[in-house]
């Protein structure tokens, strides 16, 4: 019996002595938004046809923000994941057939500043982007299909304006973000995937930079606090270009959002008198 | 302080004037005839890969053909002469297809003998009794000969199908594969079935495509091999496989691969060629154009777009096909009693 009760001390001292360590330090919630989007599509792919398309697209995000220990917590991560997926026509004649659908995720690393603008606040920092984009034209053939790969580096930043209309807490933000280098796939002009398959890579793999690779994201968004939580409005805007091999890629998005976002707090906050951190919101 | 978020503000302003990167150089396009007319002759002239195998002149095919268009001339008429226009490619793989119709250019086989009756073999030499199996016909005929028709690549045949297929064939003295009419389909197939008749990888060929829009831009050939199935069951005995000029596409893809094996006879007549994969592009209109866009070669280099010779020539003689017999499966037959005693 004696031997059970030392191991359970054991077991509970650390955290005893951790939980006295956590209670002193400020509460860094997860900030964490849901978005759905939809919207407007526009792309040209040269390897499946040399003219655009247009159309609709739909897609769901998700992104994650904490605040940072250094610097005085004035350093934010933040994650976002993407999924889309639409449907577009020849631009021209609204004949033919092209959908697009595809997944992306981003890590980025921001410093906030504040500014002599009440409320202003400005991030800035680098990211690492992964994209995945199939595309696929109902024409057969030996080249139905398009796929994009892309892991880059770049710049992101945004700017978040924190205000009240009313008694209604607002908080808007515009963030940019920008792709400089990185890797991307591409078949030669017109190299079939077969051939690929069989294991020809040779000019496959491509160095991204400003010179045969475009892409910019655009986000702005509106949340309006309700307690915790937010009901978030916004227009997200992307745009993928590649010039390789001859051939061209662009993929624009305009998009409308609609979702929900607050900072995740434990249920005790209140109690807890640790102070609070916040990635995004200037909330009391 | 200050005056670093001035700089942020600027450099935030600035990231943004970035969008004026995005170009937005799309054709300005008028849906009619002459603008669908350039864009059928643009793509053609960018993506074909035959022009200097086959000598054609696409800037004089232009020439002869542009000056006969008219934004009001019917869909039809325009359809039929884009057809008349991608004929002068002489390529079983050049399709113009509308919501009416697909343009086809079959001469590669027209000016030829058919040189297969279905109704002969079902009747005289399977005697309506056969199994059918992935798009594969096979029986056992006279003399212990194994006979398999497979008449598309685009028939899918699983392994295990042609385990149980080739098993049926174990005691037999050879093997006829009658791949005569045939138009092809996924070369995946292809792969598939000949690497049941080698018992170490072979360079199956080579293939090429187009590196960019001017009709030399064509990439060095690159090997491609296929590699025995050793877990499946493996054919080692003769064989003869069938061609007509209606042996086209993957099926001559297939037939390049065979003949190069030392236990294979090509008997009949010759293929009928289609060694370009094709590619597909939609017109502004919507209709789409399919060509020839990556070249395959045979395995020691040679391009077999006009088809592929047999080892032994023989044409269906019709007063033979009027008693029954399809001469050239006769001789595939007499070949093996040869060869096996």
């Amino acid at each position: 019996m004696k031997r059970i009760l030392y191991i359970l001390a054991l077991l509970i001292l650390p955290f005893t002595a951790l939980s006295q360590e956590v209670a002193t330090r400020p509460q860094c919630p997860v900030f964490t938004a849901v978005e759905f989007e939809g919207g407007g599509s526009r792309l040209i792919d040269t390897y499946l046809t040399p003219y655009s398309y247009s159309g609709w697209n739909i897609g769901l995000n998700v992104e994650l923000m904490q605040a940072l220990k250094p610097d005085n917590y004035n350093w934010v991560w933040q994650q976002l994941i993407g999924l889309n997926y639409g449907s577009t026509r020849l631009s021209i004649s609204g004949a033919g057939l092209t959908i697009h659908g595809g997944a992306n995720y981003s890590f980025a690393m921001m410093h906030r500043s504040n500014t002599p603008i009440d409320g202003l606040q400005l991030y800035y920092g680098g990211n690492i982007s992964l994209m995945g984009e199939g595309l696929e034209n109902y024409h057969g053939g030996n080249n139905p299909i398009s796929v994009k790969a892309d892991i880059s580096l770049g710049f992101t930043g945004m700017a978040v304006y924190s205000f009240a209309l009313g008694k209604l807490p607002i908080t808007a933000r515009y963030q940019l973000t920008l792709p400089v280098v990185g890797v991307f796939a591409q078949p030669e002009y017109a190299e079939s995937y077969y051939e690929v398959w069989l294991g020809n890579y040779n000019n496959f793999l491509h160095c991204g930079t400003w010179a045969n690779r475009f892409d910019i994201d655009n986000r702005i968004t509106i949340d309006l606090h309700m307690g915790t939580w937010a009901l978030r409005m916004g227009y997200h805007n992307r745009i993928n270009t590649t010039y390789e091999n001859n051939n061209r890629y662009q993929l624009v998005l305009h998009n409308f959002t609609i979702g929900f976002a607050g900072d995740i707090l434990s249920l005790d906050y209140k109690k807890s008198n640790r102070p609070i951190v916040r990635a995004l919101y200037n909330l009391p | 302080m200050k005056s670093h978020s001035l700089l942020y503000i600027i450099a935030i302003v600035l990231m943004a004037q970035l969008q004026a990167c995005y170009v937005n150089d799309d054709l300005k396009l008028e849906n009619d005839a002459h603008t669908n007319f350039d864009a059928l002759w643009n793509i053609v002239d960018q993506h074909y890969c035959f022009f200097e195998y086959k000598g054609v002149d696409w800037d004089s095919v232009y020439n002869h053909y542009a000056p006969r268009i008219s934004n009001d001339m019917g869909a039809q008429s325009f359809f039929n002469l884009c057809g008349e226009m991608l004929a002068t490619l002489q390529d079983g793989h050049v399709n113009l297809s509308s919501a009416f119709g697909s343009t086809y250019y079959w001469k590669w086989f027209q000016d030829y003998p058919v040189n297969y009756d279905e109704r002969i073999i079902h009747e005289n030499y399977l005697q309506f009794d056969y199994y059918m199996a992935g798009g594969i016909t096979y029986k056992k005929l006279r003399d212990n000969i194994g006979y398999i028709h497979y008449d598309s690549f685009n028939s899918s045949i699983s392994p295990t199908t042609l385990d149980y297929i080739l098993a049926h064939f174990t005691t037999c003295d050879g093997l006829i594969i009658d791949v005569r009419n045939n138009g092809g389909g996924s070369l995946n197939n292809v792969e598939v079935i000949a690497s049941r008749f080698i018992t170490e990888p072979i360079l199956a060929g080579y293939i090429l495509h187009k590196t960019g829009p001017a009709h030399s831009d064509i990439s060095e050939p690159y090997p491609f091999y296929f590699n025995p199935t050793m877990e499946h069951i493996l054919y080692g005995k003769s064989v003869v496989v069938l061609t007509n000029r209606h042996t086209f596409s993957a099926a001559n893809n297939f037939v390049q691969v065979m003949k190069s094996l030392p236990q294979v006879t090509i008997i009949g007549d010759k293929t009928g060629g289609g060694s370009g994969l094709p590619f597909t592009y939609n017109l502004p209109n919507g209709w789409n154009i399919r060509l020839s866009a990556s070249p395959i070669l045979d395995a020691e280099g040679n391009d077999t777009e006009w088809g592929i010779e047999p080892d032994i020539k023989v044409d269906m003689a019709s007063d033979a096909q009027q008693t029954g017999h399809d001469a050239i499966l006769d001789c595939a037959i007499e070949h093996l009693i040869q060869s096996t005693h």
